[in-house]
């Protein structure tokens, strides 16, 4: 069995929906830009715990969400609209192209799923970052500022979705939507090649699984959801800047996964509360000395539940959604010659 | 006359200076079953992921159906209707046994209906929600066998299905590729050195030495050739 227990997910939906009715607007604010956030952690979640592509470049399509955001909500692109909706609705898509024609340019030069494909990963967002850095069209370091917000119409004229409450509605909405279709899909046969083609590619290819194309489906895939993620943050905030491409968010990502539980996308969400959340109250109470605590309890968590926080609790209920496991014994089945 | 459906010719394939097949022949008719004999190091295996296109050949040409599939990816292969187990079963340990055999299907394009007949089939029903990667070895080669059956292969190639198993149960899985093949119409391609199996098998033999096809042919007449026993067969023939 591969599907995540229903309960755990009703649960912990049907506790965020409520929020709006006891949680005052700071908080709201804050746990909108952690749903924002989740999104990213899903996406990683899919590419990391089921497709086995461990990925440091994953804040690179939240990133270039963001900024394709804010740039057509900008008008910066000649041809097209000043749009924040259009926005919107290009973010996941410029992302999914781009990581479309990186994935098929690395996984084309059958570097593997393994520490290659790390290493290369992790040199694309470094140069993202640069790029974004270095590019006045982009803003250079300073980032893009002043963007629209997303606004509907109204008798009263346009409504803009800057209050908390409508900006936390919007997110909780994408982010379930975008968890229930993961959730799916990973129960569904689709689901179990792609886990197939994590433990073993070469026994996946046996039976008939093109392990290539499987992988890319993945990985753009999963850069959609992180691009609707980064438009929907550039929407909320204002403000896109090159950090949301580069390595120190790809990490930060892969720490909530981490800490959740990269097999279950539910685990993954999750571990995104509880990560900012802890951030939040360490920064308060050690003030600069955080980022050590805070390290020091990552390391924790991971030693202490190699399956994270909650996708252990979760694979007690029923069968995990399992993490890489496969060993490299029937691999050498074919290196063995007669 | 009908072309054979797997047809090598004078396939080549050299690993650093070290000639691992060297220029073997072998044909199969459909619905045929042939044991691949030969000693440790004689290309056996190397033969095997030449045909399920893990290696390219140096040289030489591989016909499927009357379709040149050299050097074509190991999914097309398989695609086309070529399954194939391992001398280490290549089951997908993190999911469960029922798992496996959907993944089978649902790579095959087969109905989700036919997992559990095959794992009745295969005696697995026992074992369908535990992890694959934690049942015994014998028990994981079932399953690994159910997993090729279930996608309807025209040929089935076996790299040593009872390697680890006592001499009764050797028996008994020829007695089962055999009937089988009868079920399914597949031509069957067995590399094995449990002897006892090969003469339970009851087909012909093929004996491969030195990466090359030197004879085959009834089991009683292969164990005759004076090369065969010098090289291989020897006193245990």
């Amino acid at each position: 069995m591969s599907r995540e227990p229903p309960l755990p997910a009703l649960v912990f939906w049907a506790v965020l929906g409520l929020a709006p009715l006891v949680a005052p607007g700071w908080l709201l604010a804050q746990l909108a830009q952690h749903l924002g956030y989740g999104l990213l952690a899903l996406s990683l979640a899919w590419v990391w715990g089921q497709a086995g592509l461990l990925s440091f470049c994953q804040a690179l399509f939240f990133g270039s969400g963001a900024y394709l955001f804010a740039l057509l909500a900008l008008g910066r692109i000649p041809g097209l609209p000043d749009s924040p909706w259009l926005g919107l609705l290009c973010a996941p898509l410029f992302s999914a192209l781009l990581a479309f024609l990186l994935g098929l340019a690395l996984l084309s030069a059958r570097i593997g799923s393994g520490a290659a494909w790390a290493v290369m990963t992790l040199v694309l967002g470094v140069i993202a970052e640069r790029v974004a850095v270095t590019s006045p069209w982009l803003g250079g370091s300073n980032g893009l500022v002043g963007v629209p917000p997303l606004a509907v119409p109204w008798p009263s004229g346009t409504f803009e979705l800057v209050d908390p409450l409508p900006l936390y509605l919007l997110l909780f909405a994408a982010t379930a939507l975008v968890h229930l279709a993961l959730a799916r899909h990973i129960a569904s046969p689709a689901g179990a090649l792609v886990r197939a083609v994590r433990d073993d590619a070469l026994r996946a290819a046996h039976l008939g699984i093109d392990p290539l194309r499987l992988r890319l489906f993945v990985f753009t895939g999963a850069a959609a959801i992180a691009g609707l993620g980064g438009g929907l943050f550039a929407a909320q905030f204002g403000f896109v800047a090159p950090p949301l491409l580069g390595l120190g968010l790809s990490t930060e990502a892969l720490v909530w996964v981490a800490v959740g539980g990269r097999g279950s996308p539910l685990a993954a969400l999750v571990g995104t509360l509880v990560v900012k959340g802890v951030e939040e109250l360490l920064g308060r109470w050690l003030e600069a000395w955080w980022p050590l605590a805070m390290g020091l309890v990552v390391v924790a968590v991971v030693l202490a539940f190699p399956a994270g926080l909650v996708g252990g609790l979760l694979a007690r209920r029923g069968r995990p959604v399992p993490a890489d496991v496969a060993g490299g014994a029937r691999r050498a089945a074919v290196r063995t010659s007669s | 006359m009908e072309a054979p459906l797997l047809d090598v010719r004078n396939l080549v394939k050299g690993f650093g200076g070290v000639l691992a097949v060297a220029g073997a022949s072998l044909s199969l008719d459909r619905g045929e079953v042939l044991a691949l004999i030969g000693p440790n190091g004689c290309g056996k295996t190397t033969l095997f992921n030449l045909v399920t296109g893990i290696e390219r050949p140096d040289a030489g040409v591989i016909r499927f159906a009357g379709r040149d599939i050299t050097g074509l990816p190991p999914q097309r292969i398989a695609r086309l209707g070529i399954g194939r187990t391992f001398q280490v079963p290549g089951v997908f340990a993190s999911a469960s046994v029922r798992e496996n055999l959907a993944v089978a299907a649902a790579a095959a394009r087969r109905p989700l209906s036919e997992v559990a007949p095959m794992l009745a089939w295969a005696g697995l029903e026992r074992w369908a929600e535990e992890p694959a990667g934690e049942l015994p070895h014998g028990l994981q080669q079932r399953l690994e066998l159910a997993m090729v059956v279930l996608q309807r292969p025209r040929l089935l190639l076996l790299d040593e299905p009872t390697a680890g198993w006592e001499a009764g149960e050797s028996r008994a899985a020829a007695i089962a590729i055999r009937r089988l093949a009868l079920q399914t119409g597949a031509a069957v391609l067995v590399v094995e050195h449990d002897l006892a199996f090969v003469r339970a098998l009851g087909a012909e033999v093929a004996v491969m030495l030195r990466g090359r096809i030197v004879v085959r042919g009834p089991y009683g007449r292969v164990a005759a050739d004076p090369e065969v026993r010098a090289a291989y067969l020897g006193s245990r023939a």
